[in-house]
């Protein structure tokens, strides 16, 4: 067992818990994951502040300056001391000490055999360790008792602990069960992360991933431009299991041809997938009404029929006294505006700044292969699919996509949840986790209410999608998407906004912006949210050829833990 | 034998002796006398010297502004009235067991008191876990307690250090620290009378806790 660092001294399950260190304060950092153990019960907690103290004030105010050097340091070691705030945040029953009562041990497990009681798991605290209870960093064994441990089957590391190295594990099948968070300044990592993130999800096969690339950096192998290394993409590690989607006719990623190509057919397009570009395309606030006519009279077909008229199309007539005058053609905006008694300046209007989407190749009435389904069916395979956005680069591009196959995408699970739920026929749908950067482009305040982005975040895990959200401005993400996450993995953050934003809804913010504030600039990230026991800071798990190794050669799936595992766990 | 008991209570007494002996008895020395009740046992009470009060010679003010001769100076030490001599009681001993608590009794009117010797003081010093300071730092009156302290430490220390104990010092600051945390000025003008009474040489164990 690990070096006592301290003894609790006083504190409450509300403000936390202080604790008398016998250590120097350097030697315990802000974050410290920590182990309380009383009489029946181990607590578990972290550090969230770390303070100088004195005996009496008067004895760091006023130094008297001609003492012995030796008295001084002696008077020093025993009128000054370190105290360190602990939250407590979870409790596991302790079975009785087989050395002490082997009775008392065999009895609990009998219990646990004949399932009288269940094994201890920790569970969230509802008291607090007594006074001097002994306090010591978590060891391995701690921290996989929390997170999880390697043969649990689907856990897997995505770091570790700050101060002993410790493996942090993440439950891969919990993690997916509600939508989760990458966040950290521009820098920090996020991308890395989500490629651990991703290659956990998808070496344990817990999810389906749809990941929207938008710069073309997942699927392929690319340099590092950081460093100069090689970045390894999913499609080298996963050749089976990912496809690679191209956005657009002939489209290259990284020099390579991919899987397929997606062209989205027109008739795809509704009128809200529009006014969700309103901000993209400066559309005023008549558009809404132009778009219902059109969608009114011409349906799916709107968005071709649109195109193909001609503005200003002008024809001439000869009028009853035989005069040669000009009217709008018939095939022109302004003679449908007419017809449908809608203003033309507006219509006109519309129909010029939608020409940004007419002429993307990318729109066609009648695509070749209907990819959009092939990347349904992929999912529910159980494949992976990126979509790389190949040079089309611009936020247009990535928020009509992105909704429009995010959309279809989620319909597909929907009619299957509704189908296994009402007949059980079909077998439960597979976990889907659809992955975006840049999130807050999809789900900002403006926004979000209207995409799909944010009804999957708020429904949860009914329908078995859940998302990924990466990015570097949580501030901007609607508040009621960023409530919604269960897991947020956060890097270093230095505006105020957005560390508020990342711990909207969290218990002790106080505590965690602390945590946050002081996160090294890279590859370090604090784990938190209801999704996740504790709140953990970890040193990110690299990405490199290494992790690939390692990951290749853990267990897909192991039995779950035994009675027999108890003593490991307890008692070392 | 270096005096006799004139008085005492539960935590002082009050010796008298001749004014020739009491250059082999300085400030801060144990003492040790049997106590009252144990005469025909080996209870020892002990105790250190705290105050003397050396009485007016019924000469010193005749002679107080004219020369002196050695005559006259031989004639007013045999005349004065013994030195009175104040012992701050810091434990006692009863069946070859030191106690640092206070004696069952005060000694006997007559009692002869006896200076230590060396061992005896690092006996007496190292039994049990300093708690006689505690007598010391509680004295009343008019002893000047961090004077008194500090002249006590100064000779144990030596006992103990020409024994070895090194660290006995460090443990009997450490106890007086202790004592006195919750009084920073009176802790701070007792240490201030330490660093006077250790050597400037006086170093730190760090394995001393
Ligand atoms: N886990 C990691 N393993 C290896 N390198 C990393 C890791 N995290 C960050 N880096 C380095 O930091 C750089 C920035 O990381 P990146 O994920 O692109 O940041 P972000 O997406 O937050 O802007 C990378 O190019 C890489 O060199
Ligand atoms: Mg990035």
């Amino acid at each position: 067992m690990d070096e006592v660092l301290g003894y609790v001294l006083g504190g409450s399950l509300q403000e936390g818990l202080t604790v008398r260190l016998q250590i120097p304060p350097q030697d315990i950092q802000e974050g410290a994951f920590v182990v309380m153990d009383a009489p029946g019960w181990r607590f578990f907690g972290v550090v969230t502040d770390v303070a100088l103290r004195t005996t009496h004030p008067r004895y760091v105010e006023n130094e008297t300056p001609d003492l012995n050097p030796v008295l001084t340091r002696m008077l020093r070691r025993s009128t000054l001391y370190v105290t360190a705030t602990v939250l407590p945040v979870r409790m596991m029953e302790l079975p009785p000490d087989p050395n002490q009562d082997p009775e008392g041990y065999q009895r609990f497990l009998d219990e646990v055999h004949r399932g009288a009681r269940d094994l201890p798991r920790p569970i969230p605290v509802k008291t607090i360790p007594p006074h001097f209870a002994p306090v010591r960093l978590a060891d391995q064994g701690d921290v996989d008792e929390i997170f999880g441990k390697e043969k649990e089957g689907k856990t897997f590391v995505i770091g570790y602990t700050r101060e002993q190295g410790h493996a942090v594990r993440l439950r891969l099948d919990e993690f997916i069960k509600r939508s989760a968070g990458v966040f950290g300044a521009t820098g920090t990592g996020k991308s890395f992360l989500t490629r651990i993130l991703l290659a956990g999800i998808m070496h344990h096969d817990v999810a389906s991933v749809l990941l929207f690339d938008m710069h073309n950096e997942y699927a392929y192998d690319r340099q590092d431009p950081d460093r100069g290394v090689l970045i390894e993409g999913f499609k080298t590690h996963f050749p089976g299991r990912v496809r690679v989607v191209g956005l657009g006719p002939a489209a290259t990623i990284q020099g390579r041809a991919p899987d397929y190509n997606l062209m989205i057919p027109s008739s795809e397009i509704t009128p809200e997938d529009i006014e969700l570009l309103t901000h993209e395309l400066d559309l005023t606030d008549t558009a809404p009404v132009v778009l219902h006519a059109l969608h009114q009279e011409f349906g799916s077909a709107w968005f071709e029929r649109f195109r193909a008229m001609r503005p200003g199309a002008q024809e001439e007539y000869e009028d009853d006294n035989g005069r040669v005058r000009t009217r709008p053609a018939p095939d022109s905006v302004e003679a449908w505006a007419k017809e449908a008694g809608i203003h033309q300046g507006s219509a006109a209007a519309l129909h010029r700044k939608l020409r940004r989407l007419f002429s993307k190749e990318y729109i066609v009435p009648h695509p070749p292969v209907n990819a959009v389904q092939q990347i349904i069916d992929d999912l529910l395979q159980g494949l992976h699919v990126v979509l790389s956005f190949g040079r089309y680069e611009t936020d247009l591009d990535y928020l009509l996509v992105t909704n429009i196959l995010t959309r279809k995408v989620r319909e597909a699970w929907v009619q299957m949840t509704e189908e296994h739920r009402s007949r059980g026929e079909a077998g439960e749908p597979r976990p889907l986790v659809v992955v975006v950067e840049e999130a807050h482009k999809l789900l900002n305040r403006d926004m979000a209410v209207q995409t799909i982005f944010s009804t999957i975040a708020r429904e949860m895990r009914k329908y078995y999608v859940t998302l990924l959200i990466v990015d570097q401005r949580p501030s901007q993400i609607y508040d009621e998407v960023m409530s919604q996450l269960g897991t947020r993995i956060c890097g270093w953050l230095g505006d105020e906004d957005d560390i508020r934003a990342v711990l909207a809804g969290l218990a002790n913010r106080d505590a965690l912006r602390g945590m946050l504030a002081r996160l090294e600039p890279r590859e370090e990230a604090l784990v938190m949210g209801w999704g996740v026991p504790l709140p953990i800071v970890v040193r990110t798990r690299r990405y490199d050829r290494r992790f690939w190794k390692d990951l290749m050669g853990e267990a897909g799936f192991g039995p779950g833990p035994g009675v027999d595992d108890i003593n490991e766990v307890l008692f070392g | 034998m270096i005096g006799r008991l004139l008085r005492s209570t539960t935590t002082e007494f009050l010796v008298g002796c001749r004014l020739e002996d009491v250059q082999h008895l300085p400030f801060g020395a144990l003492v040790k006398m049997p106590w009252w009740g144990a005469l025909d046992r080996s209870g020892m009470v002990y105790g250190l010297v705290a105050w003397m009060h050396i009485p007016e010679g019924s000469m010193a003010r005749q002679v107080a502004v004219q020369p002196i001769t050695p005559g006259i100076l031989q004639d007013q030490r045999a005349t004065v009235e013994p030195v009175e001599v104040r012992v701050l009681v810091v434990g006692y001993e009863s069946q070859g067991e030191i106690s640092h608590l206070l004696p069952p009794h005060p000694p006997e009117p007559m009692a002869a008191m006896h200076l230590c010797e060396e061992d005896e003081v690092v006996a007496f010093t190292s039994a049990g876990r300093l708690g006689y300071l505690r007598h010391v730092l509680q004295a009343g009156g008019d002893i000047p307690v961090p004077e008194l302290l500090a002249a006590h430490l100064r000779q144990a220390r030596l006992a103990h250090e020409a024994r070895g104990q090194r660290d006995w010092v460090h443990r009997a600051v450490q106890r007086v620290i202790h004592l006195l945390r919750d009084d920073p000025p009176r802790l701070f003008w007792t240490l201030d009378a330490l660093s006077d009474a250790l050597p400037q040489s006086f170093t730190l164990e760090e394995a001393v806790p």
